[in-house]
């Protein structure tokens, strides 16, 4: 490189207008384009997808709700998913519980904790607790939860370990290569449905989860779409 | 060249510094470099609305209004000939006869129809299958895998210090097995005491189901021997 350098500046005969030095710029051009270009790449590669955008969203909600305190086989209550989010199975959209799947519990325990002041205000209000929406899709995705659900796609793989978060953050990126992911390899996923609420399952092994995924897509005759139409209309 | 390369290094040190890795925790709202249409202006479930006074998109049901969807179809409710399954058999719905006292065994007729006629409804393995799915989500926070009142949350409110230590029911005992089907189908429907009402989280199919696990829970733990497989009677003797 040094000596290609000094071939390109060596100095210039008499009698030409621009200096030796000039045999270098093109090459050195070249050079600082190719950089920038890669640079670029790596930060768009970075920055510029949900990855980087959507990923670690972890917004503060108006109730300190603690998910892992509640949800899951391996916390305190051991509360299955759909004690709150009980249409999961039944409706496309998963709902956030009311107030009143709330004061089941709490109407009885830790009444006058000042954690749930808000709760209480709502109940005795009608008025709605805004809860802050963490997982977004844009609204031409029409993602429906409970054909998902009711298939052996577990809520954890979309949202990861809920069950072991205090406050809910996005942990997986939901664009649209990540559905595809699954769409084009369904049996790497699908699991029995009676496990779809446990979020630590896992098959034995990965040869048996391709076994078994295998033979749910057979059985539940799975065929995830994979044109337009399928998620967006 | 030496200049260009090292202020771009400098450019992505402080890039990097400034805006992280991937996955970093924020609770700043996602930017949408092109937001497209990523956000419409139109009525989402559970959306907030501004319009509207109490600020939800979701309206409550005007009276009088009948419930539609469950996949119904539009053009089969409003054909002359419709008639809802709930109101060809409310007794499965409301768990009351058409004198208005409850049920004491389960509905012979189910919400499906055919040829506008609700089928014969009968307690079989997959009923009991469902029951015992819903129950253990449901009811089982409460009331206990085994119905005898010992859930987690009668755990807890020992721990804590709660009512609901006294408030949770034992559902083994005699005055509740002497319950009609009825009458544990409209406890589950609209609750009891401190006990909030679950018909909006169990359609009536599921809970019929749950109340047939009850049923079959109860007989656990109080199963005349003649009952017993052949197995257990050995045991007993």
């Amino acid at each position: 490189m040094r000596k290609l350098l000094e071939y390109l500046n060596r100095p210039a005969p008499r009698g030409n207008f621009f200096s030796r030095a000039i045999n270098a710029a093109p090459f050195q051009v070249l050079v600082c384009l190719l950089v920038t270009a890669v640079v670029v790449a790596a930060a768009v590669n970075e920055y510029a997808t949900n990855k980087y955008l959507n990923v670690g969203y972890t917004p503060d909600q108006p109730v300190a709700f603690d998910h892992s305190f509640h949800a899951g086989p391996d916390s305190v209550l051991g509360l299955d998913c759909r004690y709150c989010h009980n249409y999961v199975d039944k409706s496309g959209h998963s709902n956030v519980p009311t107030t009143n799947t709330c004061w089941n519990c709490h109407s009885q325990v830790k009444t006058d904790s000042p954690a749930l002041a808000l709760v209480k205000k709502s109940m005795e209000t009608g008025e709605a607790i805004r809860w802050v929406k963490v997982h977004k899709v844009p609204d031409y995705v029409y993602f429906n939860h409970a054909v998902h659900v009711n298939r052996g796609v577990s809520c954890v793989e979309c949202h990861g370990r809920i069950d072991q978060q205090v406050v809910v953050g996005q942990q997986k990126s939901l664009n649209m290569s990540f559905c595809l992911d699954c769409h084009r390899n369904p049996e790497q996923v699908l699991r029995p449905v009676e496990k779809v609420t446990d979020l630590a399952y896992q098959a034995a092994t990965p040869a048996q989860q391709t076994a078994d995924g295998t033979k749910f897509v057979h059985d539940w005759k799975v065929n995830p779409p994979q044109s337009c139409s399928g998620c967006h209309r | 060249m030496t200049r260009y390369l090292a202020f771009l290094a400098v450019a992505v040190v402080a890039t990097i510094s400034f805006l992280g890795f991937q996955g970093k925790v924020s609770k700043d709202t996602p930017v949408y470099v092109f937001d497209d249409m990523d956000y419409q202006n139109k009525y989402k479930a559970q959306g907030e609305n501004k319009f509207f006074a109490d600020g939800r998109d979701a309206r409550p049901p005007v009276a009088g209004t009948v419930a539609r969807g469950n996949g119904l179809e539009p053009l089969k409710v409003f054909s002359a000939d419709y008639r809802r399954a709930e109101s060809l058999n409310p007794s499965f719905v409301s768990g009351k006869d058409a004198k208005g006292a409850f049920l004491a065994g389960f509905p012979t007729q189910s919400l499906k129809l055919a040829k506008g006629q609700p089928q014969p409804y009968a307690v079989d393995a997959a009923v009991l299958a469902l029951g015992q799915a819903r129950y253990q989500v449901y009811c089982a926070v409460c009331h206990g895998d085994a119905a005898d009142g010992n859930g987690i949350m009668k755990v807890r409110s020992a721990l804590e210090g709660d009512v609901a230590i006294v408030t949770i029911a034992n559902l083994q005992t005699p005055v509740i097995r002497a319950y009609p089907n009825g009458q544990l189908y409209d406890v589950i429907t609209n609750g009891k005491n401190t006990m909030m009402g679950y018909g909006d989280k169990l359609s009536p199919e599921e809970r019929w189901a749950v109340v047939a696990y009850l049923r079959a829970l109860q007989l656990s733990q109080n199963c005349p021997p003649g009952l017993a497989p052949a197995a257990v009677k050995a045991q007993i003797k």
